[in-house]
């Protein structure tokens, strides 16, 4: 490794991180650690187990986990891990079930966690007890419009405080496009992988700067086809590059689709198409914000470290290894919405999303050749200044910049840098 | 038994000899004009009304994947994987109006940056008799491991 070691004021730097970041295989243990398993972790949505008995399995950073409904409708988000030696009782990734029994030794457990049943139990002694040895819960669940969020430490700031008001208004904007306020993520997943860093996937979401490069023969194909003109990645665009802090970060398209004529053109479409979907739009939220809503088209956001909402999508980063990541990526239907709405979500998400889709298979290519790139050590930095003369404080206390500037990787990163930095005070 | 056995394996190596030549142009050209290509994800049991698909694409979007691919900038084809897919266990039934449903294995091997990985999956096509063999009006790929983390598909299959 690098002479630097681990001096993270060192790695990451105002305008610029050192490539050891997304290659030291010390350094991705140690986020798993610091990130993955201390601050809050997104974990899945309720809508993926809605009825009494449904399970859900999913992770924080490398703990397996189970999200169950009980009886009473009741969340339990358990460690997928026999209390006896420790085999994982669930193998489906969803299904229905009252009971988990582990296959090794036949111990079974309810859906809340408690431990039903022991085989030959004449075996334990008389200090043996039963409510001892339920599966062991992870410590901390919280929710916000359905999105559940879990931490493996006990205590620590609120889910809300981590979110903040900036990135909940964000997830009003995503989840108020159901006629009921409540998205469901029931339509299936797209699941690609990239060998390389996790967090370039992080950086590349919120990346104004990429669009119109990497997505070049995407956009002129939109352009040549459908004659749309899209202006919104260029470097004079109306569009805002956003830091909403605690690592979360914004392409803010707010103020840009209100003039845009795109944008216009889909809330018309909207209105011809689904008109009783566009009236119980504008009957619970007026028809000022409706229409702001059908205009923004939901957001385009990370959540620090791992949940990201793009448009019609929740994005999930999954981190392997320090040079492979996992990327789930699942289309949200609005509940309520008549299925021409939820049709036509599905397929516009399938032109640019997925293995096959017009744009994410780019990014991964991109991804992959800066894993490449970062082998070549001779200069081992990457360079992140973009736009860090025309930083503004806005009103709500966020930061922003142009679309194309690096104000957003900025946030993430110095945020990271944060994180490792307390975690290293907690373990010294 | 009414169809040409021949006829329809020589048209599906046709095709498949297009797709590993990324010949897409012509290959395009296989199909009707009011053609459904579709490629499930979550395994074979999905309503892509309200489900997620990887493909689920009329005439005119094969077309917009195909002047993608062609562009000159789809970088994950820079430099392009090299294809070779095999077809096999080849059942054909008359269906309705004289078209044929074929049903067929394929395995295509994808070398690219000297890494090797293997697709497989079943296919079923709807074949309808034209001057020239056949045009395709739908074609469904269900591809073994289509709810598992799969990498670039976009020269599709």
């Amino acid at each position: 490794m690098a002479s630097e070691g681990r001096n993270y004021a060192h790695l990451v730097q105002d305008d610029r991180v050192h490539g050891d970041i997304y290659l030291d295989p010390d350094i991705f243990d140690q986020e798993m650690e610091r990130i993955f398993h201390h601050g809050w972790v997104y974990i899945a949505h309720e809508s993926e187990f809605p009825e009494p008995g449904d399970f859900r399995t999913s992770g924080v950073g490398r703990q397996p986990i189970i999200l169950t409904r009980d009886e009473m409708r009741h969340v339990h988000v358990l460690l997928n891990r026999c209390t006896h030696r420790a085999a994982s009782v669930c193998q489906a990734e969803r299904g229905n079930a009252r009971l988990f029994r582990c296959a090794y030794h036949g111990w079974s457990f309810r859906n809340t966690g408690e431990l039903a049943g022991v085989p030959y139990a004449d075996g334990y002694g008389p200090d043996f007890r039963r409510e001892d040895f339920g599966l062991r819960s992870l410590p901390r669940v919280d929710s916000y419009r359905g999105f559940l969020f879990g931490s493996v430490q006990p205590t620590g700031i609120t889910l809300r405080e981590h979110l903040g008001a900036p990135v909940m208004e964000q997830m009003d904007l995503f989840c108020d496009l159901s006629p009921s306020g409540q998205i469901d993520l029931s339509a299936g997943t797209h699941r690609y992988g990239f060998d390389g860093n996790w967090k370039l996937q992080v950086e590349n979401t919120i990346d104004g700067y990429h669009p119109n490069f990497t997505h070049q023969a995407f956009f002129k194909g939109v352009q040549q086809r459908m004659g749309l003109n899209m202006t919104l990645f260029e470097g004079n665009s109306g569009g805002f590059n956003r830091d909403l802090g605690n690592g979360h970060t914004l392409l803010d398209s707010r103020g840009f689709s209100r003039t845009d004529p795109l944008s216009q053109r889909r809330v018309e479409m909207i209105k011809l198409m689904a008109k009783p979907y566009y009236e119980a739009l504008v009957d619970r939220h007026g028809e000022a914000h409706a229409e702001d809503l059908l205009r923004f088209n939901g957001t385009h956001m990370n959540i620090f470290p791992n949940l990201m909402l793009l448009q019609n999508q929740v994005r999930v980063v999954g981190p392997i290894r320090v040079d492979r990541t996992d990327i789930h990526v699942q289309p949200a239907l609005l509940k309520d919405a008549p299925d021409v709405i939820n049709t036509m979500r599905l397929r516009m998400h399938e032109q640019f999303y997925g293995p096959a889709g017009g744009g994410n298979p780019d990014d991964a290519e991109m991804f992959e050749r800066v894993q490449v790139g970062l082998q070549a050590s001779v200069d081992p930095w990457l360079f992140i200044g973009r736009g860090l003369h025309r930083e503004r404080h806005d009103s709500d206390g966020t930061r922003y910049g142009q679309m194309t500037d690096e104000l957003s990787q900025r946030g993430i990163l110095h945020h990271w840098r944060k994180l490792m930095l307390a975690g290293e005070s907690r373990e010294s | 038994m009414s169809f040409d056995r021949d006829a329809v394996e020589s048209f599906l190596f046709l095709e498949a000899r297009l797709l590993d030549g990324m010949a897409y142009e012509a290959w395009l050209e296989l199909f009707d004009e009011k053609t459904l290509y579709w490629m499930p994800s979550n395994r074979d049991h999905t309503d892509p009304a309200r489900e997620v698909s990887i493909v689920y694409a009329d005439r005119d979007q094969l077309g917009f994947r195909v002047d993608q691919l062609q562009s000159g900038s789809a970088w994950v084809q820079d430099p392009p994987p090299r294809l070779c897919r095999a077809v096999s266990n080849i059942e054909i039934r008359e269906a309705e109006d004289g078209d044929l449903d074929v049903e067929s294995v394929v395995q295509v091997m994808v070398l690219r940056r000297h890494k090797s990985r293997t697709l497989m999956g079943r296919v079923q096509h709807r074949l309808r008799p034209h001057t020239e063999g056949f045009r395709i009006v739908q074609k469904k790929v269900v591809l073994v491991d289509n709810d598992e983390v799969i990498d670039d598909l976009t020269f599709l299959v």
